[in-house]
């Protein structure tokens, strides 16, 4: 630790059943309609995160819920930060993550260590949340499925190498299967499992 | 955050901002696997079981302050069930409250689906007593849980088949199983088998909460939900050679209502708010004014 680096906890929610209500019905509304793009509030993030995947964390995580970082997101602050807010376990092993936050950076064999679920428990599966830098309605992905009236595309930058066959071997496995949020710093997409995607 | 502030928000819709965490995570992977019950930890409401307390629980976890809600039960607003639970989170949301079906964002219900298309904007909660459709053929959870990760559902046909052995035709009537999204069976909840149509292809989001049994499970907007039946047996909803006495509809679904002691009796609109409207419309049926009335002319 260097004193030119920050490493102390972030503020939270100022009302958190207000707040963290309007980021669970953007999620909601995100995963129900997958590659709808939302938008969320902007609570700053620490080092590492961004501030959707931050207020995704605020809201949904707790001591029931352990969470793997991407080296690149693992900063001390974002860990403190992290603690501190929801108790939450950060665990080293992606397998044993309920919730996950990775980057363009992380290579894919990490965030293929994520629990699926099994065929009898399909619920007790890893939520991925993706950092990336922009979210729009470019036709780069193609999605079908629940939650879509016909096709929705959705275009997403950066994501990791090897991500689009990784989500495409995903939604095969369902009912099992990792479903996906992309977090902009102020907007969310996601990719639940249960979409089947086509890549332009 | 000072203390008056965290006093003030923590008891927002009755439950603690750590239940709702964990029903909002139980919701999220509902709707990301369409018609799978997922377990969760339920918490005791302040009213009984057969209350909704699963349906209340589901929208304390989703309402907030810019909701409106309506409550129905058996398509009514008024029962004492749905004034009950509509006080009840005007009370501790602060929310503002409707019989208006267009008017609501949040709609729990319980035993019908709104006459009305419901819209993307808008959320329906759905009380359930028994989420397992394939309990009354296997008590064992263990089991269920399994034949559902296998897709055995041959004896689930079976049951509907032996209804047209006794009956001539598929007898269920209410809580009519459904297959969702190709994948998995579904009980829809005490609904009339004439609202089971109205689930597929909605846009808007369907929630379930059973409270007893502590399940959870969704039907995202636009999903494929499909009524089981047979070729030779294909499934049908019921029809009435009445129509509403009130407003004259011939396309809801009718309650008998039993008029004096001598047997007189009508036929109205389960969907009081549908019926209303329509009222307020200009549309009439037999008991209300409409004395020209033939059933050609009510086209
Ligand atoms: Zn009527």
């Amino acid at each position: 630790m260097t004193a030119m680096h920050n490493t102390s906890p972030l503020a939270g929610f100022q009302n958190a059943a207000a707040e963290s209500n309007h980021v669970f019905r953007a999620v909601l509304d995100a995963m129900s309609r997958p590659g709808k793009i939302v938008g969320v509030s902007d609570l700053a993030a620490p080092a590492g995160l961004n501030p959707a995947a931050n207020a995704i964390l605020l809201t949904l995580a707790d001591m029931d819920t352990p969470i793997w970082l991407a080296d690149e997101i693992a900063t001390e602050q974002a860990i403190n930060h992290i603690r501190f807010h929801t108790g939450a376990e950060v665990t080293s092993d992606p397998s044993r993550a309920l919730f996950a936050i990775a980057s363009a950076e992380t290579a894919i064999t990490e965030i293929a260590k994520l629990s699926s679920g099994t065929p009898e428990a399909p619920h007790q599966s890893a939520t991925l949340i993706l950092l990336v830098e922009d979210l729009n309605a470019a036709p780069a992905i193609q999605m079908t499925g629940p939650g879509i009236k016909t096709k929705e595309t959705l275009g997403v930058t950066p994501l990791p190498d090897g991500f689009l066959d990784w989500a495409q071997a995903n939604s095969c496995k369902f009912p099992c299967g990792v479903d996906v949020i992309f977090a902009s710093p102020a907007s969310l997409a996601a990719l639940p499992r249960s979409s089947q995607i086509e890549v332009n | 955050m000072t203390e008056q502030q965290t006093a003030d928000s923590y008891n927002f819709a009755y439950l603690d901002e750590q239940t709702k965490r964990m029903i909002r995570r139980a919701l999220l992977k509902a709707v990301a696997i369409p018609g799978y019950q997922v377990p969760f930890a339920g918490r005791e409401m302040p009213m009984p079981y057969g209350w909704g307390t699963g349906g209340v629980q589901v929208t304390a976890a989703v309402i907030g302050p810019e909701d409106t809600l309506k409550v129905i039960d058996q398509g009514s607003d008024d029962t004492t069930n749905a004034v009950s639970i509509r006080n009840f989170f005007a009370k501790t949301a602060g929310v503002p409250t409707t019989d208006k079906t267009a008017e609501a964002t949040l709609i729990q219900t319980r035993h019908r689906i709104p006459e009305k298309d419901l819209r993307e904007d808008q959320i329906l909660v759905y009380q359930v007593p028994i989420p397992e459709p394939l309990r009354f053929l296997e008590p064992r959870e263990t089991e269920t849980r399994k034949m559902h990760a296998l897709e055995e559902y041959g004896l689930m046909h079976v049951k509907l088949y032996e209804d047209i052995a006794r009956h001539g035709h598929i007898a269920t009537t209410y809580a009519y199983p459904v297959l969702v999204n190709d994948r998995y069976v579904m009980d829809p909840s005490p609904i009339p088998k004439f609202d089971n149509p109205k689930m597929n292809d909605m846009a808007a989001l369907q929630l379930f909460g059973a409270g007893r049994e502590k399940r959870i499970y969704a039907l995202p907007p636009y999903t494929k939900v499909k009524s089981l039946d047979f070729e030779d047996h294909p499934f049908v909803i019921q029809k009435w050679d009445d129509i509403c006495g009130m407003c004259g509809a011939d396309n809801t679904f009718l309650d008998e209502v039993i008029l004096d002691d001598v047997g007189s009796r009508m036929f109205v609109c389960s969907d009081s708010d549908h019926c209303n409207e329509r009222q307020a419309a200009g549309h009439r049926g037999p008991q209300n004014g409409d004395a020209s009335y033939t059933p050609e002319a009510a086209e």
